[in-house]
């Protein structure tokens, strides 16, 4: 029996050897090369699970609150009613317009998923103000200064809580336009830059001594002053001429500064003739073309360039009222308190991206842009009509939904007021 | 016993382990068009049904192998006319030049490995150079410019078969290529590509049966980058981005970047049967998973988008070969489906599926010595639907397919062979929806045409000659010529295909 069994055994092991050659083969073949294939597919994208909700298949409820106390002290809620809430997506360009019910609430359907710019208003009339102050007054508002963008997309169940506060609406003059991007066709040609000022107001106003100024942010030295708490910073800052009553700007009247109050259709046909222009930035210390015929603005301080310059992508500008004797200064930078501030715009080259702002949202909580070097746009305030039919250019401090693009700059005249 | 046992199911282990661990690659063709591929047509170029070489099994290589030999190969391909979609080029033009070549080592082992060079051209194309136009779908991106784009791509291809025991064989094979394109006209924008598959597979033979099992993975990257061209400075580069059929976003932006990354997971298993009376039963099941991540900016990267696809196919043929005489059955299915979610906010944009039935017959005859003919038919229909969220689109559509090929292959004095084929099918569109909610008013301009293209019938009509000239010491001269026109039922525009190769071949004793 044993030899039998030992004939077996061996059968068996001439059997298994084969086998036992094999697996030893390919058993470490695989364990290498799976885990070498592994670690050379750097970047195995995972399998995600099927999303559960369908684009555009959200309800989003916002609910608007007044952290002011006004509304509780006029309808005894804190709900918002009547409140218009604008709502605009850079990334697909739409705008869309709801107001808020009795109790506040907006119910918002059927978009496209995007963090949206919100910009919210309810104006307060004079018998309401006439009943908290008892004095009739129209330019106080409700905004939303707290809350400038709001996420929308599916499956958010909780109302959006978005708060308002109470201020007064009296930027007197605004910005209403922005030409910073240069002519297209006429080379590196940027010199028929402007700005536009508009007066919001029903009265006769005066531009003398007010300063344009440029917040100052570096990347390069990693510096942005975004949240100073009561300061811009600039190294650019120019003021209007005149002694008090120099330069009026009559109501609904629009008046432009220019780099160069030249014709300058003779170096870019695309471009204009500015020799018809309010203001003139005549920079005196560099070889800047000086037009005698239009009054210069006054350089106060201009770290570099031989004439006023500002970002053709992106930039932040504000117009103050301050007190240009006495400035301060901190560091190589003047620094401009905000109460000073009449108005503020910043725009961007991508103007989703607010994390590159530089100016507080306390004066402007958006950023309008978009615009590449040398297209020929510009920004240009909007208009909103008054529930009584009254125009007025756009202001709720938030230039994202404020301001739109055009493709042709309109100096000294707006389209929509024709 | 149970070493007897073990010895006979160890094989089929190991078959087995192969697909548990390496779980890719041909997603289900979407939108195409349906071409004349005929399932029984290499009968006709003079081999036996390679069945083998239709699993797509390394491990079959040693099967389908007919000699050792070097190759050197030329291959043109030219595609121009209007019968297209937007995503597509107007003229398509590619010429490649390739050297392969295998060898056996003893009895057991197979060597395959190959290099080649492709050049490839896009004219009149709008979209950027990315070759994952059909599996990123939505999240696509073309510019402002129409003109030029080339592709200069290198591959690299090795394989190694072995067989591991009588019956037992496992087979490894490698796919490495890389490319980069450049878009000719401003704002000139570049991208590089990188593919790796690697495939493992096994098959045993038990009997008169044979089965196997096999398992892949692509690993794909792609990057696409506009840079500020300096001789376009005073150019706006408009970019649109796509995320739907309609409501491209437009972006003026000089500098962008597209990261692409992709894993497929491919695996298949297969049995043969030689029945008696010179019946042979194949049937095979295939299936894929693959994802594609896609992020912008590369230095401040964000999620745009990921498409998840699915597919299964499964295939049966019988056939029965005697005496010169081949007559052959075959069923297909096919079932795709994907879906594309827009990462950032976890949201669903579109949902997409197919399915495909598909009966295929052929019989060829060997008339003489010297001459065969063939002839097949197939029938097919199909139903394929998308909704796309984001656009607020949703269409279906049901194709019903018929076509056939004929043909004969000529052998002249034993120095040439010749095969003449033409081809021809037709594919009818029915039970049309296309439901158009909020739309946008780029829906008109832009890939609309493509919703049109998938929803309308068209014919194909394909002629094909191939021919191999012996020469002197076994070498062989293989010429092939296929022109295929195809054309649009409801638009009557057209498209024509023209493929040409020429090859040469020298056996290795």
């Amino acid at each position: 029996m044993k030899p039998c069994n030992d004939t077996n055994k061996n059968m068996v092991r001439t059997n298994l050897l084969p086998w036992r050659r094999t697996v030893v083969w390919l058993l470490p073949a695989l364990i290498v090369l799976v885990p070498v294939l592994w670690i050379g597919c750097d970047d195995v994208v995972s399998q995600r699970s099927k999303p559960a909700f369908k684009e555009r298949e959200s309800t989003v409820v916002l609910q608007i609150v007044d952290e002011s106390g006004t509304m509780e002290i006029l309808h005894g809620h804190s709900g918002v009613d009547s409140a218009r809430v604008q709502l605009r997506s850079n990334v697909h360009g739409t705008e869309h317009v709801y107001y808020s019910d009795g109790n506040g609430r907006v119910e918002v359907t059927g978009m496209l998923s995007d963090r949206y710019f919100l910009s919210i208003s309810r104006p307060l009339q004079p018998s309401e103000v006439e009943q908290l102050s008892d004095k009739a007054d129209e330019n106080y508002s409700l905004v939303n200064r707290s809350m400038s963008s709001v996420e929308i997309r599916p499956g958010q169940d909780e109302p959006i809580v978005v708060p308002l506060e109470l201020i007064f609406e009296g930027a007197p003059i605004v910005f209403s336009e922005i030409y910073a991007s240069g002519p297209p066709g006429a080379g590196l040609y940027f010199f028929d830059r402007f700005i536009e000022f508009f007066n919001q107001t029903d009265s006769t106003l005066y531009l003398d001594g007010l300063v344009v100024a440029r917040v100052y942010a570096s990347a390069y030295l990693g510096l942005n002053f975004i949240d100073d708490p009561e300061f811009i910073h600039s190294k650019n800052v120019w003021k209007f001429p005149g002694t008090g009553t120099d330069y009026p700007i009559e109501p609904g009247e629009f008046i432009i500064c220019v780099v160069d109050a030249i014709d300058h259709t003779i170096n870019a046909p695309a471009s204009f003739d500015h020799r018809g222009a309010d203001f003139e930035f005549y920079k005196p210390d560099a070889p800047d073309i000086d037009n005698p015929n239009v009054p210069n603005m006054i350089m106060i301080y201009q770290d570099s360039g031989i004439d006023w310059l500002i970002g053709g992508q992106a930039d932040a500008l504000v117009l103050a009222r301050t007190d240009t004797d006495n400035l301060r200064w901190r560091d190589d930078r003047i620094i401009i308190p905000y109460d000073d501030i009449i108005d503020g715009v910043e725009y961007l080259l991508n103007p989703t991206d607010l994390d590159r702002k530089k100016l507080n949202p306390r004066i402007d909580a958006g950023a309008t842009g978009g615009i590449n070097f040398y297209t020929g746009r510009s920004m240009e305030r909007k208009v909103s009509v008054s529930p009584d039919g009254v125009k007025r250019l756009q202001n709720t401090n938030n230039s994202s939904v404020d301001f739109r693009i055009n493709d042709r700059p309109t100096p000294q005249y707006h389209p929509d007021f024709e | 016993m149970l070493p007897g046992n073990t010895s006979r199911f160890l094989p089929a282990l190991v078959t087995l382990m192969c697909v548990i661990l390496m779980p890719v690659a041909g997603l289900a063709q979407w939108y195409g068009p349906a071409g004349n591929t005929f399932e029984y047509g290499q009968l006709m170029d003079g081999r036996p049904y390679d069945w083998a070489a239709r699993t797509g099994n390394p491990a079959m290589m040693r099967i389908s192998h007919y000699g050792d030999d070097l190759q050197m190969a030329i291959l043109f391909d030219d595609q121009s006319g209007d019968f297209r979609r937007f995503i597509d080029p107007n003229r398509h033009a590619s010429y490649t030049i390739r050297a392969s070549g295998s060898k056996t080592v003893g009895d057991r082992q197979l060597f395959l490995g190959s290099f080649g060079f492709r050049r490839t051209e896009y004219h009149d194309w709008q979209w950027l150079s990315t070759r994952f136009y059909e599996e990123a779908h939505p999240f696509l991106k073309a510019d402002s410019t129409t003109g030029l784009s080339r592709y200069n791509e290198i591959v690299f291809t090795g394989g190694y078969a072995i067989e591991l025991r009588p019956g037992w064989n496992a087979g490894v094979s490698l796919y490495y290529m890389v490319d980069e394109g450049l878009k000719d006209v401003a704002p000139k924008p570049l991208s590089t590509h990188r593919d790796f598959r690697f495939w493992l597979g096994s098959t045993y033979r038990i009997g008169s049966v044979e089965i196997g099992a096999y398992g892949g993975i692509d690993d794909r990257e792609e990057e696409l980058r506009y840079t500020e061209y300096e001789g376009a400075i005073l150019e706006e580069t408009v970019l649109i981005n796509f995320r739907g059929y309609d409501r491209p976003i437009v972006q003026r932006r000089d500098r962008e970047t597209r990261i692409t990354r992709g894993t497929a997971w491919h695996y298949g298993a297969h049995g043969s049967w030689l029945l008696p009376e010179g019946l042979r039963l194949h049937a095979q099941y295939r299936g894929s998973r693959s994802a594609l991540d896609i992020e912008e900016d590369i230095t401040r990267p964000r999620k745009e988008g990921y498409t998840s696809s699915r597919s299964h196919q499964v295939e049966s043929d019988l056939i029965w070969n005697r005496g010169g005489t081949m007559l052959a059955a075959g069923y297909r299915f096919t079932s795709a489906e994907r879906w594309a979610e827009f990462q950032p906010f976890d949201v669903l944009m579109t949902d997409a599926s197919r399915r495909m039935h598909r009966f295929v017959t052929g019989w060829s005859l060997h008339v003489t010595n010297e001459l065969e003919l063939g002839l097949e038919f197939q029938i097919a229909n199909s139903d394929q639907s998308e909704d796309d969220y984001y656009s607020d689109i949703a269409w279906a559509v049901d194709h019903s397919d018929f076509g056939f090929r004929t043909g004969f292959t000529g052998r002249f004095n034993n120095r040439m062979n010749l095969t003449l084929h033409y081809g021809y099918l037709n594919r009818n569109a029915s039970n049309i929806r296309l439901e158009k909610g909020q739309t946008g008013r780029f829906f008109n301009e832009y890939r609309r045409r493509d919703i049109d293209f998938m929803l309308s019938g068209h014919s194909i009509h394909e002629g094909r000659l191939t021919a191999v000239i012996r020469l002197a010491g076994h070498h062989e001269l293989h010429i092939g010529l296929l022109a295929q026109q195809q054309k649009g039922h409801e638009s009557e525009q057209k498209r024509r295909i023209i493929t040409s190769s020429v090859s040469y071949r020298v056996p290795i004793p």
